[in-house]
């Protein structure tokens, strides 16, 4: 059998999975999402409430969500699996690979967007400007002091915690553990890239920054690639593509497998030996790492094995599960966009409506999804135990599989682009998100003169007249330039672009890109809360002078 | 599944939805709610909505008043406010005029001289709020809500106590 028809036959065993489930696990399934629809719906209303008698407590509300919600994922998948890990273990070994997952694909800005909306209807933007900016460690020493009081008392109380639960097993001090832990992360991700930030800064300042600058200048001159800029678009055309196709599924069959209770090692006996019989070097290490994270054997090791669990699976397997992973979303995105189009059309306040689209995403598409993780993951064992040696050789099946999952990546980009980017014409106005953004009047030109100014470059000025329109509070939209392969922020350096409920804003905005770049065409790319447009330039003859208007104009539509 | 544990979630689900709907749709409900014509004290001071109105043009004197005309589609709104009392240093109030689901930030304020910080630190007089909203809006503006804080002093600084009360417009604008 090929790779190919391997894959389809993977497909449709897991397809077939679904109809094979208990009407009375369809039951439990459906009550647990809902708890969870509850759990975040209802952390984000709370966080709307207490934020105005302490900001602080925003943390405390979304770990708490955060924390419900997996609670409920995990008794899901533990009903769907039928058993696997103890509650409170699967919970402690879930907790840092979960809100990972969450942050790095968007989960967590998703519900932080979510939080601002609600804070922005209520209170307005600048009152949640305020807030956020009270919670800045940087803007006074007692907020400094008070975040790594706050960092160091929980990542203590989260260590005694969980002595507690190995010690009585209770599964609420298993719950207590992980909502601390979720304190922990979240005020290390709120507040903690300020303070990378301005790291960051002060050794922008430093000699070390110069000499880097050099060093990098002088690699540039010597191979003739930037190799930051190669880096950065490396990762554009490839990192995040890959991510969100292969990785975002995987990463979720892992977390099913350390429910499923996937046995790992610990990191002593990986290196050989039990920690009493390691050599005194080892044995330091391992109480340096102990110290600074002794989560490794309980949340890295189990993930990791479960990880490598689902890569044995082979190819085909995950070839046909990653297609199936993106139907799904495929199915869960166009309903959502739907849902959303009715809310606009039917001139309703989305806010006030927005539980009803989470409704469909949150119970109805998760849950699916979990059925899905359960079958895969029941799969992954069997063909564990039945050890069925491919007929062809592992890099031909990942060759092949790789080859389909690019195709249906590029099918799917065609219409709809990797990250959800619906193509629009300039002079077209379409909705990104909550918002109407139109982009128009494309130029380029050798100069740009701004208000009284001229600036010259050796590259060209590309110019876009951009309207953003909202009916209702919504998110920023941000926007950049593709073209040869590279991405272009605006030349001015502002990052976003809204508009006041009700009002259209306009302004030109600048790029400055290379000259042979334009050469393949131009693309403008708006985005805002996870969605995209992407606005083909199509051909622009140079001028030699070219006039921006930055000033933002409002209309009241 | 316990069928008890199903009835929980269910109750919980539906509590959601009505809180959800009671305090998206009906923000001031259960707020401090004051009418037209009534003070509301703070810190020190006392505030008082006198007028709330729409006008097509300002008067000179307003902090950033300029142009004095709204842009096209939008008009101004006007709330005028008398303060009293004495506020305590560093307090400040703000307003934030209440729509549907959505809301407008004041656009520009006439304060008397040496007003510190919107509100605080200032002699008794008028206050007044403007705000720039479309004119399709108007209908469902309800009142003015005023948040009024206490900092401790510095830039960025952290608030020590705030308070927001509702001032529910006399009639409807529209």
């Amino acid at each position: 059998m090929s790779a190919l028809s391997q894959l389809l036959h993977e497909l449709w065993l897991l397809l077939a999975r679904f109809t094979k489930i208990p009407r009375t696990v369809w039951g439990s399934l459906a009550v647990a999402m809902t708890a969870s629809w509850v759990a975040y719906f209802g952390s984000i209303l709370i966080a709307g409430e207490v934020i105005v008698a302490m900001p602080w407590l925003l943390i405390g509300c979304l770990s708490l969500g955060l924390v419900a919600q997996l609670s409920a994922v995990i008794y899901a998948l533990r009903t769907l699996l039928g058993g696997g890990a103890k509650f409170g273990d699967a919970l402690a070994e879930t907790m840092l690979p979960f809100l990972s997952v969450y942050w790095a694909f968007g989960f967590v800005d998703g519900i932080i967007h979510n939080v601002m909306d609600v804070i922005n209807a209520r209170f307005g933007f600048f009152y949640f400007a305020d807030t956020i900016n009270s919670m800045n460690p940087l803007s006074s020493p007692v907020v400094l002091v008070g975040v790594i009081a706050v960092l160091v008392a929980s990542f203590v109380l989260r260590r005694w915690l969980e002595w507690r639960y190995d010690k009585t097993g209770r599964n609420v001090v298993g719950l207590a553990s992980a909502v601390v832990e979720a304190v922990f992360l979240f005020l290390l991700g709120i507040s903690g890239f300020r303070i990378v930030s301005w790291v960051m800064l002060w050794l922008g300042d430093r000699n070390l920054a110069s000499w880097l600058d050099q060093a990098l200048a002088w690699i540039k001159a010597a191979i003739h690639i930037d190799f930051p800029e190669f880096l950065a678009a490396g990762w554009e055309a490839v990192g995040v593509p890959l991510a969100n196709m292969v990785f975002l599924p995987i990463a979720w069959l892992a977390l099913a497998g350390v429910v499923a209770g996937v046995k790992a090692p610990k990191l002593a006996e990986l290196w050989g030996a039990e920690r009493s019989q390691l050599g005194s070097l080892r044995k330091a290490l391992l109480a340096v790492v102990d110290a600074v994270y002794n989560d490794i054997d309980d949340k890295v090791l189990p993930f990791v094995y479960s990880l490598r669990r689902v890569f044995q699976a082979g190819w085909p397997f995950l070839g046909g599960y990653v297609l199936l992973f993106h139907m799904l979303h495929w199915l869960g995105g166009s309903l959502d966009g739907w849902i959303a189009t009715l809310i606009t059309l039917s001139g309703s306040n989305p806010l006030l409506l927005m539980p009803l689209g989470g409704l469909l995403d949150q119970v109805v598409i998760t849950g699916l999804q979990l059925l899905l993780l359960a079958a895969a993951f029941q799969r992954v064992e069997e063909l564990r135990l039945a050890k069925a040696p491919s007929p062809t050789p592992g890099w031909l099946n990942a060759l092949l599989v790789g080859a389909v999952l690019a195709a249906v990546a590029c099918a799917q980009s065609l219409t709809t682009g990797f990250g959800g980017a619906s193509r629009a014409a300039v002079g077209e106005v379409v909705k990104v998100g909550r918002s109407e953004v139109g982009v128009s009047d494309a130029r380029m030109g050798d100069e740009v003169v701004i208000g009284q100014d001229a600036e010259h470059s050796d590259q060209l000025f590309v110019v876009v007249r951009l309207s953003v329109f909202n009916a209702y509070p919504a998110n920023s939209v941000t926007l950049s330039l593709s073209a040869g392969g590279s991405d272009y922020a605006p030349w001015d350096g502002i990052s976003y672009y809204r508009s006041l409920p009700g009002f259209r804003s306009s302004c030109d905005v600048v790029f400055e890109v290379e000259r042979s770049a334009l050469a393949g065409g131009a693309s403008i790319r708006a985005e805002s809360a996870g969605y995209a447009a992407e606005f083909a330039l199509g051909e622009l003859a140079p001028v030699a002078s070219v006039t921006a208007n930055v000033l933002i104009e409002e209309v009241a539509p | 599944m316990k069928p008890s544990r199903a009835i929980l979630v269910c109750c919980a689900a539906l509590a959601l939805a009505l809180a959800w709907v009671i305090r998206i749709g009906f923000p001031e409900l259960g707020e401090t709610r004051i009418p037209q014509g009534q003070s509301a004290s703070f810190s020190g001071m006392e505030l008082r909505l006198e007028r709330l109105s729409p006008v097509e043009s300002l008067p000179p004197g307003f902090e950033g008043g300029d142009p004095n005309l709204p842009v096209p589609g939008a008009v101004y709104l006007v709330a005028e406010f008398s303060l009293a009392g004495d506020p305590e240093p560093n307090s400040s109030c703000w307003a934030y005029l209440a729509g549907e689901g959505r809301g407008w930030n004041e656009t520009f304020q006439s304060l008397p001289s040496g007003f510190y910080q919107r509100c605080g630190d200032a002699p008794s007089g008028q206050v007044t709020k403007v705000f720039e909203v479309p004119k399709r809006a108007l209908g469902e503006v309800g009142g003015v809500w005023i948040s009024f804080s206490k900092t401790d002093g510095e830039p960025e600084a952290e608030v020590q106590a705030a308070d927001r009360v509702f001032f529910e417009a006399a009639g409807p604008l529209g």
